[in-house]
């Protein structure tokens, strides 16, 4: 071995590892004897200085003085504080809804049979194709007397009367 | 019958006591070195110990109580530093008390410079990654790389490993401030 050992080799050597030849070394040369002497007495002093007990006064420092540990949760605590205060002050202000007026049932039937329901079931907007055309009775009537039904040879629901609406009697009356 | 239900927990009282004794100062030790500070230490080392007599007696054979108390540091020491208001509370600074070392056969000048070197190291213990301050701190309690690896549940490579990067670390730390 012609080349220096490297530290971990000296670790190594130091807590009883290493092969034959790298304690031929360290035997041999000078400088690696040098480093492994150095590294034995540092080993020693950490060893040293972490054996002996830590002092009982040591004291845990914070990075940031002890009055400013408290500042977040001094914040958060006024925060919660001020948003607390802001929406009891907030729902406290809005009046109370009372009932100022009252109606009469009458009144109430005529006023949703003249605009609640013809508001739900206005079709005036609609266009007129949009809206299903009524079949009378005499096309079903014949058609079961002949044994067909008119939306039968409809492949694709592309009419209104026989695809989308099944019961078109009922919708057109 | 009676009688020996009362030397059953004579003997038990007699067993734990003595394995307080025998084991509280090593663990202590293991806990400051894991944790830095010597309070938090004592209160784990403290909390170990109440969970050995917790358990007590134990339901399978212990064949080594100096490797389970050793284990039971550890993952207690763990466990402390994994707590959030630990990291949040604590911080990576350690500040010594001047009359730390006062030692007869040594200088004031010495005693400064000794406490301010231990001051360093035990900084440096502290910013070590955990697994390399486990190992260290083990290996300087005499343990083998064997039992060590077995104890942590790592490979006796990775001990090895762990313990140069630790000791390289830690060497900066020694002797005068370059």
């Amino acid at each position: 071995m012609t080349h220096c050992l490297r530290e971990y080799v000296l670790v190594m050597l130091y807590i009883g590892e290493g092969t034959q030849e790298e304690h031929n070394h360290l035997a041999s040369c000078e400088r690696c004897a040098q480093q492994y002497q150095h590294l034995v007495h540092d080993w020693q002093r950490i060893e040293h200085l972490l054996r002996t007990p830590p002092p009982q006064p040591m004291k845990i420092r914070s990075a940031v003085p002890f009055p400013q540990r408290w500042v977040p949760i001094t914040a958060m605590m006024v925060v919660a504080t001020v948003l607390v205060v802001l929406a009891s002050t907030h729902w406290s202000q809005i009046p109370l809804l009372e009932a100022t007026a009252t109606i009469s049932p009458v009144d109430a039937v005529r006023f949703v049979e003249t605009t609640v329901v013809p508001a739900l079931f206005a079709n005036d907007a609609l266009p007129a194709d949009v809206l299903p055309t009524p079949v009378s009775d005499e096309t079903y009537v014949q058609a079961a007397l002949d044994g067909e039904w008119p939306c039968e040879q409809e492949v694709s629901p592309s009419s209104l009367s026989c695809g989308v609406h099944s019961f078109p009697l009922f919708i057109g009356g | 019958m009676k009688l020996n239900a009362v030397y059953e927990r004579e003997k038990n009282e007699a067993s734990t006591d003595y394995l307080c004794q025998a084991h509280y100062p090593r663990v202590l030790q293991l806990c400051r070195l894991l944790l830095v500070d010597p309070h938090e230490a004592a209160e784990t080392a403290q909390e170990v110990f109440l969970n050995f007599l917790r358990a007590w007696p134990p339901r399978t054979e212990i064949r080594s109580w100096e490797a389970w108390f050793t284990r039971a540091a550890v993952n207690a020491c763990r466990n402390r530093r994994r707590s959030w208001w630990w990291r949040w509370w604590r911080t990576e600074h350690v500040e010594f008390d001047e009359e730390m070392f006062p030692t007869a056969w040594r200088t004031p000048e010495e005693n400064v410079g000794s406490r301010e070197e231990q001051e360093r190291l035990w900084q440096a213990l502290q910013a070590l990654p955990r697994r390399q301050r486990e190992v260290f701190a083990l290996h300087l309690e005499g343990w083998s790389h064997r039992v060590v690896a077995e104890l942590l549940d790592i490979s006796i490579g990775s001990v090895k490993r762990h313990l140069f990067h630790a000791i390289r670390r830690l060497r900066t730390q020694v002797g005068e401030p370059s």
